[in-house]
């Protein structure tokens, strides 16, 4: 598009004058058209590709992200495990509210830099204090070193509900919760209604309101078409329990980097695992467990 | 009965020590307090006119109180200011476990060898330094030490619940022993300086023009 | 065959016949739709960036008029009522003017909806056969339904209708249509009621009372347009509206407006009284919550205007006074637009899941390009009425064949 939008949000004289020239003659429709990736746009529904079909658009995806980012790409599609469903624990004692999860979940899933999206909100709460609606809560608390005197901290990301109330109300079928419970998004499906996040209990999902920025040089290439595959403007995000390490049998990013060990994770389905250890043996809760979402993530102390 | 406030029976108990000390080591605690300098690599110690780092009675700290005695002659001025500092800060100074309940030894022996006669299996374990000590011996210190006291965390530590592990969820894992987080001599989580706090809604724009 | 189509584009001429003033109204539109387009194409190459919409507020502006228009074009039912079912003579000579309205409103709400899309070229995954329709399970898939199904209801009536009206024939065989689309009325804006109020997360719309205030909110803010609209195309066009057609309207709304009021006096009771966390909304609208009072100015505008207007309803002596009844009806448009656009898409976020508070105000891209399809939705009414109103009165000469050449235009 020759011309460049004002980048105030103010509708000033001059933009009318051109709005009122030049607008109606197609300036708009030529940009839109120019806008879309026509590729994609004929790409089919991730569960109605069939072998085929997923590995061109795979191959593709690489090519076209791996010319944009200046580095190879690995687009997998790698399937669910049998006999598992995640879960999630994380040691509310434990967590001194650090951060080091928001930022090593940022660089392993390429959220956008600018304008920044955080999967994961790290919620500071007085000791004492009326917290189940969370507004005494706050995630911009900024002391010299934590965790601070009289403050506990509640880590949210997605809950992983086995009743997503984000799923029930997709009107396309972009969203849904796969076999081994992970509720996943399907970018190139999506079109941006933001109707699940008007549905998540948990403050979860993330709408890409411009183009993600990423660095070249710090994006990740290891990437899962249904995980943390560089996103398009206009499409809502979500944690996928690192669904291209996990489904690979390695721990989340979240959890290898949290300097307290707080969070815990494994397969709810084997007998010996630490997340099966943690609910027979410890005080758990689910957040908003009155809403019947029935989530995956378990908080402990 | 009142209750003694924390602070007066301490000093008291301080004060009979440093009698009882005076007493059997004349030339070396004969002096004032007024010699006492403020300790300024130290915040809150002292300096005494041999150069070792005192508590405000001059005493060094609470290893006397507790009558473990080992840093008397294994006084090295850098491991002292950086171990048993730290360790008086701790919990663990405060209830009583002094160096030989970790490293061994008897602080009451006479003597050299009587001090070190006591039957302590991994003596060489706990004295060699960490990054010196085999593999899978580490592990094993964890347990015998730590878990000797801390046995609800030790076992969650077990299953995997406290503490980290890191690797594969379904296959390999790293197990991170207790001293790799926590710092034997001062235990306590050391506070962090947090990543930087989100971006609020209302300050949400774009931060970079375009340059296409 | 070949005349009703010749006959259909010589009606359809008519629109480009028209006064200085008529002409000067369409390129004034012309000229608004310019603003929003351009503000659309900023949106369209920047992302939601440009909007004030954000994580924690994810609907606005254009979510906040989507809900008000479905609520005029179900509104468009109350003439049909007394038009079809009861025959009340002065209503059904213009009740035409009601389901031009529906068909306007209907078009905005598409609009509406697909400038608060993120990806609106992707609006086919949601249609059947191409995409994959979430289908019965998302609610936003049966507004679609609803939506697109009045509109083509109310365009085939319309037409059907204006076409035998012409003819000089009864319509009587497009009854079972008209009779559907009175309760088709009521489930666009049920279910548009619905899409929020099964939202668990959303404690501020969860409650059963939604979807009946949405319709009483409706029935009294569609119809106070159409009065006005009546009056400005009895000014300038030759239709004769009947003051009885406007007493009528006006008698109606004196109960909705009672009603609606009642039912948010229910709503404020039981959250007040019980005091739950769920209060947080209600009270961050009406009295600020944490030291954030976005909204409060505007919600006791809202309620001040939609309890004057409730007097002056309510009142005989007032609701036949013309002026005052006029300015009644803008009253209640002004107070329902702020009660159910501000009023209930936002406290729906405010606080968020999280508790936080984020003070959303439509940006100036939010506001151009609503103001933009309101004109597109002025323009759409303006044609449809400037096609309509010649044939409907017999000004329009048409050749005919033969036999039909006796034929006497009855409106």
């Amino acid at each position: 598009m020759k011309n460049k939008p004002d980048n105030k949000k103010q509708m000033n004289r001059r933009g009318f004058m051109k709005a009122a020239t030049a607008g109606m003659a197609g300036l708009a429709t030529q940009g839109c058209v120019n806008n879309i990736n026509w590729d994609r746009f004929f790409q089919s529904h991730f569960k109605e590709m069939d072998k085929e079909e997923l590995k061109s658009t795979l191959a593709k995806l690489e090519k076209e992200y791996s010319a944009k980012y200046g580095r190879e790409f690995v687009v997998k599609a790698t399937a669910p495990m049998e006999g598992t469903l995640f879960g999630y624990g994380l040691d509310l004692s434990r967590c001194i509210g650090c951060r080091r999860c928001v930022y090593a979940c940022v660089g392993e899933n390429n959220q956008s830099r600018d304008p920044q999206i955080h999967w994961i909100s790290v919620m500071r709460t007085k000791m004492g204090d009326k917290w189940a609606d969370l507004e005494n809560s706050t995630r911009y608390y900024d002391p010299a070193l934590v965790p601070e005197e009289g403050y506990f901290y509640m880590p949210i990301g997605c809950q992983m509900c086995e009743q997503s109330a984000c799923v029930k109300v997709c009107p396309t079928g972009a969203t849904w919760k796969e076999p081994d419970g992970i509720v996943v998004v399907d970018y190139d499906w999506c079109i941006g209604c933001r109707y699940c996040m008007a549905a998540c209990p948990y403050g979860a999902r993330h709408f890409n309101l411009a183009e993600p920025d990423i660095p070249k040089d710090e994006i990740n290439t290891n990437t899962h078409y249904l995980g943390n595959r560089p996103r398009p403007k206009g499409v809502v995000e979500k944690c996928t329990f690192c669904i291209q390490r996990t489904r690979e049998g390695k721990y989340p990013a979240c959890a290898e980097i949290c300097p307290v060990g707080a969070r815990k994770f494994g397969n709810l389905l084997d007998p010996e695992s630490e997340m099966r250890y943690l609910l027979e043996h410890k005080r758990v809760f689910r957040l908003k467990e009155d809403l019947n979402t029935q989530p995956k993530f378990y908080y402990f102390f | 009965m009142v209750p003694i406030p924390a602070r007066v029976a301490r000093s008291a108990l301080y004060a009979a020590l440093a009698c009882l000390l005076a007493l059997s080591f004349p030339s070396a605690w004969g002096q004032d307090e007024e010699e006492l300098v403020p300790s300024k690599d130290h915040p809150g110690y002292f300096v005494n006119p041999d150069g070792e780092i005192v508590d405000e009675f001059g005493l060094l700290l609470r290893l006397f109180e507790h009558e473990s005695v080992c840093v008397r002659c294994h006084y090295e001025k850098e491991k002292y200011e950086k171990l048993v500092l730290d360790w008086d800060k701790s919990k663990h100074s405060k209830n009583k476990v002094t160096c030989e309940k970790c490293h061994g030894g008897n602080p009451k022996g006479a003597n050299v060898g009587e001090a070190k006669n006591v039957e302590t299996t991994n003596f060489q374990v706990i004295n060699t330094p960490l990054d010196k000590l085999e593999k899978d011996l580490v592990p094993q210190a964890a347990f015998k030490y730590c878990g000797q006291c801390h046995g609800i965390k030790f076992r969650d530590w077990s299953f995997g619940i406290h503490g980290k592990r890191t690797g594969y969820w379904n296959g390999e894992k790293e197990y991170w022993v207790c001293i790799l987080c926590h710092n034997p001599h001062n235990p306590k989580f050391q506070k962090l300086e947090p990543k930087p706090a989100p971006i609020p809604p209302s300050k949400l724009a774009l931060r970079k023009k375009d340059e296409k | 065959m070949f005349h009703k189509i010749r006959n259909f584009l010589v009606a359809l001429m008519n629109i480009f016949h028209g006064s200085p003033l008529y002409y000067a109204w369409i390129f004034f539109l012309l000229a608004v739709m310019g603003i929003g387009l351009y503000a659309y194409s900023v949106q369209w190459n920047q992302g939601f960036i440009v909007t004030s919409i954000r994580d924690e507020v994810s609907w606005g502006f254009y979510i906040a008029n989507f809900t008000f228009l479905v609520g005029v074009a179900a509104a468009a039912v109350l003439l049909v009522v007394p038009a079809y079912i009861y025959h009340f003579g002065p209503i059904k000579e213009i009740v035409f003017l009601g389901e031009i309205m529906a068909i306007t409103a209907i078009c905005m709400c598409i609009m509406f909806v697909t400038a608060d899309l993120g990806r609106p070229e992707r609006i086919l995954h949601m249609a059947p056969l191409i995409g994959t329709p979430n289908f019965p399970s998302s609610l936003l898939v049966w507004d679609v339904v609803v939506l697109n199904g009045y509109l083509f209801i109310n365009a085939i009536i319309f037409l059907y209708v204006l076409y035998k009206i012409y003819e000089g024939k009864s319509y009587a065989p497009i009854m079972p249509l008209i009779i559907l689309s009175i309760p088709w009325a009521v489930s666009i804006h049920t279910v548009t009621a619905f899409l929020y109020n099964g939202l668990p997360a959303r404690p501020f719309w969860n409650a059963g009372i939604l979807a009946p205030r949405f319709l009483a909110s409706a029935f009294c803010s569609g119809p106070a347009i159409i009065i006005l609209v009546f009056q400005i195309v009895g000014k300038f066009t030759r239709i004769n509206i009947d003051i009885m057609a406007i007493r009528k309207v006006a008698e109606l709304i004196a109960y909705t407006m009672a009603l609606n009021i009642f039912l948010l006096g229910c709503e404020v009771f039981k959250e007040f009284y019980s005091n739950s966390v769920h209060l947080a909304p209600l009270k961050y609208m009406y009295f600020g919550l944490h030291g954030h009072h976005g909204l409060v100015p505007l919600m006791w505008t809202s309620l001040a205007l939609n309890l004057t207007a409730l007097v002056i309803f309510v009142v005989p002596a007032t609701r036949r006074n013309i002026a005052l009844l006029n300015i009644g009806c803008v009253l209640i448009i002004v107070g329902v637009y702020i009660e159910k656009g501000f009023g209930l898409v936002i406290p729906g976020f405010t606080p968020s899941t999280l508790g936080e508070i984020y003070e959303y105000w439509p940006s100036g891209i939010e506001l151009g390009v609503s103001v933009g399809i309101w004109a597109t939705g002025a323009l759409i009414y303006t044609l449809l009425l400037k096609f309509t109103l010649p044939v409907y009165s017999g000004e329009t000469h048409i050749e005919e064949p033969e036999e039909n050449r006796e034929r006497v235009v009855t409106a």
